[in-house]
This record gives C-alpha cells, structure tokens and sequence, in this order.
C-alpha cells in the first residue's frame, strides 16, 4: 500500500538530488537549469499529493499554472544560456563568477 | 515738529551721499561748503527744537517716524524722544560738528581725499544725531554702530599710512568687545519689558517686580542688564580697561580727534547711562562698579598724561580722564552733573584739540612737543585759544570747567559713603594732575625757545581755522553760566540728587573756597617749576617716585595685557585645532569610522565570491538551520 509519507519522502528526496545538482555541479550550466526544473516538479508532486489526500483540486490546478510558468522560464534561461555561449564560447559556471565582490 | 524733527538728520544723511558720491564736478571748496551749510542748517533746526523745549513746561516730543519691524507683537520703529536732555545734546553735537566742519575746510585743504573725509564726517554725525534722538534701544544701538564704524573709517583716515590701520583696527575691536556686553544688556532688558521703547519701558517699571526676578552671579536682574550695559559704554566712553584704544586713535586727521574722540562719540556711553537713568537708580552694585571706574579712569589716566611727549596724545589721555570724571558721577546716580560736564568739556576739550591741529599744521604736521616751544608770539590767536581750553581744563574760577568739575567734586563729597569718599580723593589729586599736565603742555608748547629748527617759518594760520577756535573759546569760557539749566534738569521721569543749590554767586564762592582751588594752586607751582622753569624739584629724586613714575610710562601694561590676552587665545585655538580638532575629531571621527567601515567590508567582501553554488548553499544551508531551529523550538 502506497501512502501519502512514500509520496513526501519521494518529492523531498527529488528535491535533495536537484539541490545536489546545484551545489555539485560546476561544470554546466544547462545541469543548473534542469536542477531547478527538478526543483519545481518536486515541489508539484508535494501539491498533487496533498491535493489527491485532502479532496481539494486547487493544488492540482496550481500545478498547471506553475508547469506554465517553468516552461517560460526555461524558455527565457535557454535564451539566456544560448546569448550567454555565443558571448563567452563556453558554458562553465567557474568562469561566471562576476558577482565576486 | 515731526518735519523738523526729521529733517535734521535727512540732511545730514543727504550731506553725506551728495559728498560722497558727487564726482569732480563739485571742486573740494564748494563741497565743504555744501556739506558745511547742510550741517548748518541742521544746527538751526535744533536750536529750533532746543527753544521749543525750553519755552514749554516740561513737554516730552515723541513719536515714531514708522516702524521699522512688525513681528507679532514685536515692535521696532524708527522715531524721536525729544526731552530737554537729549535735546541739548542735540544742539552740542551738531554746534561742535558744524565747527569741525568750517575748520576741515581749511585743515584738510590740502589732501586728495577732502571729499571722503567730509562725506564721512557728515554720516558721522547722522549716527549720532540718530542715536541722540532714538526713542528705543534698537535705534540706540544702530546709531552706536553707525558712530563706531565711522569712527573706524575715520582713524584709517590716512590709510597708506600702517600705524592708521593699525590703530582702527584695535578701535574697532576693543569696540566690538563692549558692543558685545551692550547687546547681552539690550537683550536683558527687552526680555524683561518685552519692549525696546523707552517710554513703555519706564512706564512699566513700577509693576516689574524686581525681587522675583532671577538673580546672576549674585546680582539682580536689573543690576546684571546695567553692569552689560555699561561695559558697552566703557569701550565707548573709553574707560579703564577697555580705554586702549583712544590714545592710538589720535592717527585719525585732527579735527576728527576733536569731533569724535574727545566732544561727541567718546561720550555716547555718558548720554546713554543718562537716558537709561531710571534702571541705573535701581542697581546698587553697578553704580559703585561705575564709580569705582570712573574714578581710577581720571586718575591714572592723568598721570600717563604728564610723560606723553605726543600734543595729541597728551590731549587723548586727558579726554580719558575727564570722561573718568564724568563716568565717576554717574556712579553716584548725578546723571545731570556729568551731562554738565559732559556739555562744557565738549566745547573746551574740541577747542584743545583744534588748537592742536593749528599747531601741527603750523609745524609742518611735527606732533612732538619736544621739537616745539616759544610758539606764544609766533601764533598769538592759537595760544590765546589754548590758554583758554587750558582754564576750562583745570578748572580755573569763572571758566566752564571751574563749574562743571567742581560740581562733580561737591556730588561726590556730600554722597558721603566710603565708596564715594575714596572717589573724592582719586578726584581731588585727578585735578591736581590735571592741572600739571594741561599747564605742562602749555608751558612746553608755547613758552620757551623753540627746538624744532628755523623759528621764521612759523606762521599763524588762516582765517578759516582760526574762527572756530574763537568762537569755541567764546563758549568754553561762557558755557559754565547755564549751571542752573542742568541743576534743574529733569533725566526723563525722574528728579536728580538734592543738589544745594543756592544762586550763582553763592556757587561761585563756594567752589573758590573748595580743596580744587588748593590743587590748582599746587599744580601750578609744581608745572611752573618742572616745566616753565626747567627746575628740577630734589624730592622727585627720590626712588620711590622714580619707580612711579616708571609704572606710569608704561601706560600701567594695559596694551601688553591685551596682547597676552589674545596671545592666550590664540595658543587655545591652536591647541583646539590641533588637539581636539584634528587629534580627536579628525581622527577618531571623521577619518576613522570611514577606516573601521572600510577594514571590516574587506572582511565581508570574501563571503561574497561570485560563484552561484555558494549562494545556493548558504540560502539553503541557513534555511535548514532556521527550520531545524523552529522544529526543536516547537516539539
């Protein structure tokens, strides 16, 4: 039987692994942008799964909403990633570090 | 009456900036003349006034011309208080700067800036006709000012010359000193009255009630407001300490000595503790502070007299002393007696000191009296007019200074408290000093041999320098006969002391019989022997008085007193800039918080790196910890 903390543990163990992805990867920054996409449907299967348990489908509408919003800005992180390569020649993180004070 | 009124001063004003401002086309004579005729015409007005005074039964003119300042409820107007005090002063002050007038025709004839010097003297004499007959203290005081900055501009007069400057400077700065105290005491009293009107100050008097009042530096209120009050008219009126700057004021043209620094501006501060009377009976400290001044003032100030070896000088010390006399009344609350005195040393003491200016300018501008002498035939018209002014100084029977001065004297004996008896002594030896010193001056200048060179080139001035002289010796020997005028002068609202009185002959004889006659006799015979005769008297060898007489040449270390004094302040600045200003504030302040922020953002600036995967992890990382926090927290 399938209950609602195996739901938890899996979403919040998606979550772990893109914030993994975050920390440990230095290398690409497309890995970044999945991380957060990852980020984003761990927190959409915490919703579905409340939603489900709770009879209340405003969590499962909002799921859609911000599955459209993720996709625009993916779609604005790959416009930025690909302006980003053609300035730079490259997409390594370690040598976008102009934030450095 | 109000036109007339105001039109003695517009013409002075007017006299003053068409001098001023006229261009070549006007050539100096017929400027003098102008500025000497606006002036003249101003003297006849307030003879005008003068007349309409006395014929009137003790009538008081005021008015305000309009205000000047409305603030809520906060009133200052430009306006008159005509009284029979002020409007004596009123005539003196014009009488004396109309003959200065005729005589700087002929005095300054000769230089460049003839027409500076008359437009000057024409403001001067709007800011004391403007102080004379203000109606409130703001109006006072601008007339105080107005006097000393003129006063300023015009013993810089020759200002090529570094000793003039010099000595402005130190006028105007000893001045400032006292106009500082002066507006502390306007203030003092505005706050009390809510008022800077006169009358409404006098009339609201009686329902002040002085024993509620606060009390400073163990003073009461009003005795504090006078004390400031009357600091301003020490610097003024030229009383000890704050007298440094007289003497050396005599770099000024001469017929300014005369106007300003011995008949009109030095006795401002007399006139103005003559109005302010009825606060000064009040005051119970600073009537003997007062005295106490004035009486040291004509004392050591005639004694430096006797060894200045300066005409002018010597004349500016006397001026000193027989301001002391007048100041010294003031201390016993006889604001008439000094206005006596005041109104006859006005004329004999101008006379002096154009008699000086004749003298010089007969001496090809040689101010030593050591390089004069036997002058007495050479310019006969001057010596008669100077033995005259000498008369009046020391007090001679039936001259103006024989009644003025004496009066003092018998105020000051039947006062009779310690004080004033002590005052009395000062005062009497102040005459007998007096008389040394005036009657040295006329030995050493006019008799004798000559010691300044060709004794052919001495000639006696012109006409136009020598009318003024006669007609101020004709009213310094003639002034003394209105005593009962003054007797009987009523200062504002209030009486004056219980003065006997008793007709002119019994004055007369009364003042022949009193110890002044003994010191003139005295001052006589010692003047007669050291300077006349050139004997030297063998007593005066003796150590003792050497030793005086070496404190008294050096002028009692006043102006060193001064010098340490602001050498003081400077060395407190210095230390203050150096030490607390760029030591403690500069450092510790304004460089070094800047440092501080600077080292410790160095600090913080490594957390920063730019790589985003350590933003990520302390977001998240802190997250944890704040979470971790609330869930122990909550179970």
């Amino acid at each position: 039987m399938i209950t609602m903390s195996h739901y938890l543990v899996f979403s919040a163990l998606l979550f772990c692994i893109s914030v993994a992805g975050i920390f440990i990867n230095r290398k690409n920054i497309l890995l970044l942008l999945m991380s957060i996409e990852l980020m984003l449907l761990a927190v959409n299967t915490n919703f579905i799964v409340f939603s489900h348990y709770s009879n209340d489908i405003t969590g499962q509408v909002f799921v859609f909403f911000i599955l459209a919003v993720a996709a625009a800005e993916s779609a604005i992180g790959l416009a930025i990633i690909v302006s980003l390569f053609r300035i730079r020649n490259s997409l390594e993180i370690n040598l976008i570090n102009n934030l450095k004070g | 009456m109000e036109s007339i009124l105001l039109l003695i001063p517009i013409l002075l004003l007017a006299s003053s900036i068409i001098i001023g401002l006229s261009s070549d086309s006007i050539n100096k004579f017929y400027s003098g003349v102008i500025s000497t005729s606006l002036v003249f015409s101003s003297l006849i007005l307030s003879i005008i006034v003068l007349i309409k005074i006395y014929s009137s039964n003790d009538e008081i003119y005021y008015d305000n011309f309009y205000d000047w300042i409305s603030i809520n409820g906060l009133n200052i107007g430009i306006g008159y208080l005509i009284d029979k005090f002020s409007s004596i002063m009123l005539v003196v002050v014009l009488f004396i700067s109309f003959v200065v007038h005729v005589y700087s025709i002929g005095y300054m004839k000769h230089e460049e800036d003839f027409k500076r010097f008359f437009s000057y003297i024409a403001l001067f004499t709007f800011s004391m006709i403007l102080l004379v007959m203000s109606n409130n203290l703001i109006q006072l005081f601008i007339g105080w000012e107005g006097v000393g900055l003129v006063s300023y501009l015009l013993i810089g007069f020759f200002y090529k010359k570094s000793s003039a400057i010099k000595a402005n400077l130190k006028a105007f700065l000893i001045n400032r000193i006292g106009d500082m105290f002066f507006i502390l005491g306007i203030v003092m009293i505005y706050s009390l009255f809510d008022s800077f009107d006169y009358r409404t100050m006098f009339l609201n008097l009686d329902s002040v009630n002085l024993s509620n009042l606060e009390t400073y530096f163990g003073l009461n209120y009003i005795d504090f407001a006078c004390l400031l009050l009357f600091i301003g008219a020490m610097a003024k009126s030229a009383q000890i300490p704050l007298h440094v700057w007289l003497p050396d004021s005599m770099e000024g043209p001469t017929p300014i000595s005369a106007l300003i620094h011995a008949a009109t501006m030095v006795t401002a501060g007399i006139f103005m503790v003559g109005r302010l009377a009825p606060f000064y009976e009040l005051t119970e400290f600073t009537t003997d502070f007062i005295l106490i001044i004035g009486a040291s003032t004509a004392l050591f100030m005639g004694l430096i007299a006797i060894f200045e070896n300066d005409i002018k000088k010597v004349i500016a010390y006397s001026t000193i002393s027989q301001l002391g006399y007048m100041v010294s009344a003031l201390g016993i609350n006889a604001y008439t007696v000094s206005f006596f005195h005041l109104f006859t040393h006005a004329f004999f003491k101008a006379l002096l000191f154009l008699c000086a200016g004749s003298v010089i300018m007969s001496l090809h501008h040689n101010q030593d009296i050591r390089k004069m002498g036997g002058l007495k035939s050479k310019l006969p018209v001057t010596y008669a007019c100077f033995l005259i002014g000498t008369l009046c100084i020391i007090g001679f029977p039936l001259t103006s200074g024989f009644f003025s001065k004496d009066l003092i004297l018998e105020v000051m004996l039947y006062e009779e408290t310690t004080i004033s008896f002590i005052a009395y002594i000062m005062l009497l030896i102040g005459a007998l000093v007096t008389t040394i010193y005036s009657l040295r001056l006329m030995f050493i200048v006019f008799y004798g041999k000559y010691r300044g060179g060709d004794v052919e080139e001495i000639s006696e001035q012109s006409n136009i320098i020598l009318i003024p002289l006669i007609l101020l010796a004709v009213l310094s020997l003639t002034s003394g006969y209105i005593i009962k005028v003054f007797v009987d002068l009523p200062i504002f609202m209030y009486g004056i002391k219980d003065i006997d009185y008793d007709g002119m002959v019994t004055y007369i004889e009364h003042g022949i019989l009193s110890p002044a006659t003994l010191t003139l006799v005295l001052g006589f015979f010692i003047a007669k022997k050291l300077y006349k005769d050139n004997k030297e008297f063998l007593f005066l060898e003796n150590n003792f008085l050497v030793e005086i007489k070496k404190v008294i040449k050096t002028k009692y270390k006043f102006d060193e007193l001064f010098l340490y004094s602001s050498d003081v302040l400077k060395k407190t600045s210095i230390f203050v800039t150096h030490k607390l200003d760029i030591g403690i504030i500069e450092i510790v302040f304004v460089n070094g918080v800047p440092k501080k922020i600077n080292s410790f953002s160095k600090i913080l600036k490594k957390t920063s790196s730019g790589y985003l995967y350590h933003y990520a992890f302390s977001i998240v990382f802190s997250l944890v910890v704040i979470f971790g926090i609330i869930l122990v927290r909550v179970l």
